[in-house]
């Protein structure tokens, strides 16, 4: 893993030790959970929303409050 | 900024992980910038991470939690666990903006919301009123904080994919040191 693609986690420890789960592995690694599909919505969705510059419409992303919920 | 820094494969291998850098990022932010971001509408707001920051190593029967409950000179201890490869797991911030305030909890896994508090609303209506005033301004409350996520989150989206990274890579290194 190169250093730009490396998690805090790991990048930020004086002597790297494991961090991270393997089951969280990307592209190749196990099926995502639901949560990492829902933090690949959510990045997804910003990353778009910059290529458009328009604002980030997260009306059906996971994890988002309905105004029910508050 | 090119689309092709924009490099989806990195994407999607960080992921996992962007909520917990995204929260990491964001206490980095408050606590060195004073925690003031202008947003794109021109308004300033100002960030802090309030009181209750959570962070979590290993795994299974080895996962370990450490969770600062102070003000904000006492979240020492959590900020201690990122150099040992904690991450953080989620955060309670603060919004304020001019007199208004708002809190919310910040989850890193899926980045849910909970008790999100809006100024408040006095819900009594005056006389000759538009009963779904008061409804309106507290969903318009309630916008505005998330629009304030989403900005932040687009900002760091930015910073994340950029070249510049790795300055601020450093200096979030000197911080958790320091």
């Amino acid at each position: 893993m190169n250093s730009a693609a490396k998690p805090l986690c790991l990048a930020l420890q004086a002597q790297p030790q494991p961090c991270l789960k393997k089951a969280q592995g990307g592209l190749g690694g196990q099926p995502w959970s639901h949560h990492h599909t829902a933090n690949w919505d959510r990045l997804r969705l910003t990353i778009e929303s910059i290529h458009h510059q328009s604002p980030v419409d997260l009306t059906n992303a996971p994890g988002m409050p309905t105004p029910r919920s508050q | 900024m090119t689309t092709d820094e924009f490099d989806l494969h990195k994407a999607s291998t960080l992921s996992p992980y962007i909520g917990q850098d995204f929260l990491t990022w964001l206490w980095f932010k408050t606590e060195t910038g004073g925690g003031l971001f202008r947003l794109s509408s021109e308004d300033q707001v100002g960030v802090h991470m309030e009181q209750r920051i959570s962070v979590q190593g290993g795994e299974g029967e080895t996962k370990d939690t450490a969770t600062s409950s102070g003000p904000q000179s006492e979240l020492t201890e959590a900020r201690l666990g990122l150099r040992t490869g904690k991450k953080v797991t989620q955060a309670r911030l603060r919004i304020e903006e001019d007199e208004n305030a708002w809190q919310l909890q910040l989850k890193a896994e899926d980045f849910s919301i909970s008790s999100l508090k809006t100024p408040k609303v006095d819900m009594r209506l005056e006389e000759g009123e538009d009963p779904d005033a008061r409804f309106l301004e507290k969903m318009f409350l309630i916008d505005k904080a998330l629009q304030v996520v989403d900005e932040l989150f687009a900002r760091f989206v930015r910073l994340r994919f950029s070249a510049d990274w790795q300055t601020e890579l450093t200096a979030i290194r000197n911080w958790v040191n320091s």
